[in-house]
């Protein structure tokens, strides 16, 4: 036996027994970890949803799904409610709810046209429909951008223009003076009126 | 993608349609809810009929009106036989035809015209017609308030000034 100061490389054989035990111990654990890489590989596996990108067309196919939905709901109520004014009521306060209604509406198609328009340009896409219900799913930005525009729309945008076109229905709809006509011309209606006026002032 | 674009094209025309539909519908009064007198003398080229929906007489009373303004020379002798509007005095005959205007004033059941009552029910119409004008104005009253409003019009204008 030689001694060697400290220091020194000491070459080190391993025992060929106790080699065998440690990668046969090993070695499943291997076959398993290549046959997971594998199936990853070959499309079969389940990576984290945060890093499946092929999922990201599905969801935005989801989102257009529910967007055109959206539209046909909101085009069917917009016929019922025709329907309805036509046949039951034109109260003036009836009127003012059904185009509240309305506007929730019109905020929802803004919302997923926003959508829409960032799918159809390949952007980051989250209406704020979609980012409130699948805010797990996947990472999306607080503002939609479009790539390559000058276009920033974020929800509060959203909800700005719904409100901007709720203002203006309600003032169309509220504005118009002292009484509702079966005519559109406006001249006309203001004829009727001033002839009814003077009429109601002489009695 | 460009499916998609199609689709959102089509989707903002939705829109932008509903929206227009929206602002234009509530100033016309559907045919249903115009008032009878109207839709009976709508095609008569004869004369030109109006309705108000909700004409304001004060603050607080809106009653629909209809106005039936004579074309020409048939159009005011059939209002005149169908709503018994015919003077008898000749003076004032002469009168209406030197241009001073008579306004005379009826209180009918409704879908009668021809035939004034005399009743405390607000449920009735008022017929005011302007002779020289040939213009007839058809209030009609629902309840007793908007009577009232109507008949005193000049005279709560008169106190409110």
């Amino acid at each position: 036996m030689t001694s060697k100061p400290i220091g020194e490389d000491v070459p080190v054989r391993p025992d060929l027994a106790v080699e065998d035990v440690s990668f046969g111990d090993l070695q499943p654990m291997f076959d398993e970890q290549s046959r997971r890489i594998e199936a990853v590989v070959g499309g079969r596996g389940h990576l984290p949803r945060s890093l499946n990108f092929a999922g990201l067309r599905t969801q935005h196919r989801r989102v257009l799904r529910r967007w055109c939905l959206l539209a046909v709901a909101s085009a069917a109520v917009a016929v019922y409610w025709g329907i309805d004014l036509w046949h039951h009521n034109f109260d003036i306060y009836y009127r003012i709810f059904t185009l509240f209604l309305e506007a929730v509406f019109v905020f929802i198609m803004v919302d997923s046209t926003v959508s829409a328009v960032s799918i159809a340009q390949s952007s980051p896409v989250g209406s704020s429909l979609d980012r409130i219900s699948h805010k797990a799913n996947a990472a999306k930005p607080s503002k939609i951008r479009i790539q390559n525009s000058k276009f920033d729309l974020s929800r509060p945008v959203n909800i700005g223009i719904a409100a901007s076109v709720t203002l203006v229905m309600v003032a169309c709809a509220t504005s118009v003076g002292d009484g509702y006509t079966m005519s559109q011309d406006h001249n006309a209606r203001l004829a009727a009126i001033n002839s009814v006026t003077s009429i109601l002032n002489n009695i | 993608m460009k499916k998609q674009r199609i689709i959102t094209l089509l989707v903002c025309l939705l829109i932008v349609g509903s929206g227009a539909g929206v602002l234009l519908w509530p100033r016309t009064v559907p045919l249903a809810q115009c008032s009878e007198v109207y839709r009976l003398y709508v095609n008569n080229p004869s004369i030109k009929a109006s309705f108000i929906k909700d004409f304001r007489i004060n603050d607080s009373v809106s009653v629909d009106v209809t106005l039936l303004e004579a074309v020409d020379s048939n159009g005011w002798n059939t209002l005149v036989t169908d709503m018994n509007l015919g003077i008898q005095d000749s003076s004032t005959r002469s009168d209406i035809a030197n241009g001073m205007d008579l306004i005379t004033v009826k209180q009918v059941k409704k879908g009668v015209y021809s035939k004034p009552i005399a009743t405390s029910s607000g449920n009735v119409d008022i017929v005011a017609t302007s002779h020289l004008r040939k213009e007839v104005s058809i209030f009609h009253s629902k309840d007793r308030k908007e009577k009232h409003a109507i008949w005193f019009y000049n005279l709560e204008k008169s106190i409110n000034q």
